[in-house]
């Protein structure tokens, strides 16, 4: 029976998503000149499929304009529970968003996707206006937006 | 003849609040209950409509698209059903995004007016008070497994 614990252990630790090895990711997003309001950006997480997974960053403080984000509203479901802690302020034209994250090591290179959704008052929404892979191989290559975004990037420390 | 022009002006008074009914849609469905947009591209495609625009407006789907006339037509869809609760066709455009900059000021309005009504006017989105939102210094991560630490987020 002693004998059996260090397999059923060893078992455990590989089974479970183990945060205990998270690598530093920084994510930045530079915004075009588009001439308006503070934009809201979300960043979040879903896998291949589309399944929402998590949200990493949520830029702009009121949630009553939240469903303007509507591709993570459709798939989060408006996880406003899991936004305490990672809110901060919306993003100016001109201006860069950088968010340094402690990302799980199993989410690089697992097949998972990081979205942008953005959206300024009287102007357009841009669900998904920029998706992603997250890869080892993806990494430092900026990635265009078709709304506000100028260039998505994601850095592996 | 009076008869006649009592049921011309009853029928009349029924098609303008038919209409009003159409213009006031507004749809109530969870959130889970949405279909995807793939769904509602593939529901457009089979009314003949190329689809240029996809954004939630009322708790509905609405869409911008083009008709196999080539008229720009704007729907409203019901999340859940994808049934169309009603249509639009925009103007025929006659200089470069003439219709565009019309479209634009009149989601404006609808949206000041919209706000106006649940008591949330006056408040700019991208203003300063939303760049003054509160944040938590203590906050522990969100419990989604995707990270080990509360992020460090800056805007240069």
């Amino acid at each position: 029976m002693n004998r059996l614990l260090p397999v059923a252990a060893a078992a455990a630790a590989f089974a479970a998503p183990s945060l205990a090895q998270a690598r530093p990711v920084t994510f930045e997003v530079k915004m075009k000149p588009y001439g308006g309001d503070g934009a809201y950006v979300v960043l979040y997480v879903t896998d291949k499929a589309g399944a929402y997974k998590g949200t990493l960053w949520m830029a702009g403080g009121k949630s009553k304009f939240y469903r303007h984000l509507a591709d993570w509203q459709r798939l989060s479901g408006g996880a406003m529970a899991e936004l305490d802690g990672i809110t901060g302020a919306s993003v100016g034209a001109g201006r860069t968003l950088s968010v340094t994250v402690d990302l799980a090591d199993t989410l690089i290179d697992g097949g998972f996707e990081v979205h942008v959704d953005t959206s300024v008052e009287n102007m357009r929404d841009n669900p998904s206006e920029v998706v992603a892979p997250l890869t080892s191989a993806g990494a430092g290559k900026p990635v265009g937006g078709r709304g506000y975004v100028q260039t998505f990037v994601y850095k592996l420390s | 003849m009076k008869a006649r022009t009592l049921i011309a002006t009853t029928g009349l008074l029924g098609v303008g609040i038919a209409g009003a009914a159409l213009a006031d849609e507004r749809c109530n469905v969870r959130i889970a209950d949405w279909r995807p947009r793939s769904a509602l591209v593939q529901m457009a495609e089979t009314m003949g409509w190329t689809v240029q625009r996809i954004k939630t407006d009322d708790g509905c789907y609405a869409i911008q698209a083009v008709d196999r006339e080539g008229r720009e037509i704007r729907a409203k869809v019901d999340p859940a059903s994808l049934a169309v609760l009603s249509t639009r066709q925009m103007r025929e455009r006659h200089g470069d995004g003439d219709d565009d900059e019309r479209g634009e000021r009149t989601r404006g309005r609808r949206e000041h007016g919209d706000r106006a009504e649940r008591g949330e006017g006056g408040e700019r989105r991208g203003g300063p008070a939303a760049a003054a939102a509160p944040e938590d210094p203590n906050a522990p991560p969100p419990a989604n497994g995707l990270m080990k630490s509360r992020p460090k987020a800056q805007v240069q």
